[in-house]
């Protein structure tokens, strides 16, 4: 199941404006990830921000997907490592010298 | 929709102690020592939390974290002061799950339920009616933690890595593509997929739960 069953292909990405002059839904969803990730050039940011403004089914593709990202966040963040853990690896470290190929 | 957020880094901030100038050739181990503790120990909850959504239980959590403290004390020569520390943690990290722990969670469990029906995914695709703005992002916002945890679970161990280390730990692509060692279009194309993966997931939760306002498809596209 592992993810390089999967094809893992580089990114390219149309054109933000067609040919036409136009920004189309199809391209503005496909940088739904690297819109939420802030991964996107400014000005692209803008040409998106506009056409959601304009466009509600792109915008509750954009919503969802930031819902999704932000509760990833909300269930995953603050865990606390057992103070057990800390002094297992405050005792490793005290322990253990560095590499010793080192010297 | 909500702006995305900025990525909250307030430990590391505390952690990097920007300009503190150490010279590596006259540094005594104990030195080196206490700098390490000083500077990595801070990490340590924050590495606890990925390795729980890594490993398959508490107790293997914490081995991959001792083990990566371990390998990162011992090659703490290797890093350079003032690069980025918490990148180079999570790396070995990563690498330490990878070598140590994945073929023993490589057991029937997780070897179809890794893979979300085309159905799914293409439910996950549709544009939900304009009349219900929102609705599934309000339904989402509800699911409990738990829920959340399981689908994320569900993902295949690359698929989970890459959207913790993007959502949780607001890593740029960038630095993603160095802790998992792969090109950024690797990041991006696994990123799309496991959100995907999960957003079918956790919709079909918030239907089974009663809460999702989900009904006719497809508001128009230009």
């Amino acid at each position: 199941m592992s993810a390089e069953e999967h094809v893992e292909h580089e990114h390219h990405f149309h054109a933000l404006v067609g040919e036409d002059g136009e920004v189309h839904c199809a391209e503005v969803l496909e940088r739904v990830n690297v819109f939420i990730d802030h991964e996107l050039a400014d000005a692209d940011s803008d040409t998106i921000r506009e056409h959601l403004a304009a466009c509600e089914p792109c915008l509750d593709q954009f919503d969802v997907a930031d819902a999704v990202k932000r509760l990833v966040r909300r269930c995953c963040v603050g865990e606390q490592a057992p103070a057990t853990l800390r002094l297992r690896v405050l005792q490793v470290v005290a322990e253990t010298g560095e590499d010793p190929l080192r010297r | 929709m909500t702006l995305p957020q900025t990525p909250a880094g307030t430990p590391d901030e505390q952690a990097e102690r920007a300009g503190v100038e150490v010279d590596l050739a006259t540094e005594t181990e104990a030195e080196r020592r206490a700098r390490f503790e000083a500077d990595a120990l801070p990490y340590l909850d924050q590495l606890y939390g990925a390795a729980l959504r890594m490993a398959r239980n508490a107790a293997d959590a914490e081995d991959v974290v001792q083990e990566t403290y371990a390998k990162a004390w011992a090659s703490f020569h290797q890093y350079t002061p003032g690069t980025n520390l918490k990148a180079w943690l999570y790396r070995i990290l990563t690498n330490t799950y990878i070598n140590s722990y994945r073929k023993r969670q490589r057991q029937p469990q997780t070897s179809d339920s890794g893979e979300v029906a085309d159905w799914q995914l293409a439910r996950a695709a549709e544009h939900t009616s304009s009349g219900l703005r929102s609705a599934e992002a309000e339904a989402m916002d509800r699911l409990p933690d738990s829920v959340v945890k399981d689908a994320l679970q569900q993902l295949s161990p690359d698929f989970r890595m890459a959207v913790y280390l993007a959502d949780v730990e607001g890593f740029a692509y960038k630095e993603i593509a160095e802790i998992m060692q792969t090109p950024i279009g690797t990041v991006m194309s696994r990123l799309n997929r496991a959100r995907k993966q999960l957003r079918g997931l956790l919709t079909e939760h918030a239907r089974e739960l009663g809460m999702s306002a989900t009904g006719t498809p497809g508001g128009e596209h230009r």
